[in-house]
């Protein structure tokens, strides 16, 4: 699993610190770090809740473009 | 003991339990709930099978070292000391696990307040330890409180360090 740039890029262009997105989340910031880094593969739900945080689809966030 | 000494104490005991499940059940509901995420979970998890698989294998290796001992005729340490030392290892392994994968706290903890409350275990256990000091008779059981306070500290150093290393993230 790569990382996940696009959502790292997303976060920077809201404005939004890694734990200030985990606070409206309701996670912990090392699994938001985890997801950016690909350590970490989301649940649905917290895809879902992701993309409605930054305002983006699935596809621009999670569509992994190596396959 | 007599028997109404014995169920005396038994009543005791069970109204004791009794108190202190209602009493952090109370607490709980007053406080806000804190919860691992989902990630954390899973950390957990991974956390348990290995310290569960190293304290397997650590207790097998014992006994079959035991057997031999006790065959050849030779000393060997008090079993109940053994399996402490196990189960210490079994939750130092744990946490150790849970911190450097960012699992040891739930969301709302901060390790600031892991470390202080490592550090006054630690301090509890290394006074009981040197307070007993003039008292010891080679007793292993007077090494516990000693063994507890090293695991605190060690505990305390290794969220001190996860949380430099989460800083420079």
């Amino acid at each position: 699993m790569g990382k996940n740039y696009a959502m790292k890029q997303a976060r920077a262009e809201k404005g939004l610190s890694q734990q200030e997105l985990a606070d409206r989340l309701g996670v912990s910031r090392q699994t938001i770090n985890a997801i950016e880094k690909g350590d970490y593969n989301p649940t649905i739900k917290l895809c879902i809740g992701i993309c409605r945080v930054l305002g983006l689809t699935l596809n621009d966030l999670f569509w992994d473009e190596t396959e | 003991m007599s028997v109404i000494h014995s169920v005396g104490l038994v009543t005791g005991l069970l109204a004791l339990i009794v108190v202190l499940c209602a009493a952090v059940t109370w607490v709980e509901k007053k406080v806000p709930h804190k919860e691992f995420d989902e990630r954390q979970k899973i950390v957990q998890g991974k956390a348990y099978a290995l310290a569960f698989n190293v304290g397997l294998l650590y207790f097998m290796v014992i006994t079959i070292w035991q057997m031999l001992q006790a065959e050849a005729g030779k000393a060997f340490p008090e079993m109940y000391l053994l399996l402490f030392l196990g189960l210490w290892m079994q939750m130092l392994l744990f946490n150790t696990y849970c911190i450097l994968n960012g699992a040891g706290l739930p969301l709302s903890e901060k390790s600031s307040w892991a470390i202080g409350t490592s550090l006054i275990f630690a301090g509890y256990y290394f006074l009981k330890y040197f307070g007993f000091r003039d008292e010891l008779n080679r007793s292993g059981f007077q090494l516990i409180p000693l063994m507890m306070g090293v695991g605190f500290s060690y505990l305390a150093l290794l969220y001190g360090i996860q949380m430099l290393r989460e800083r420079k993230e």
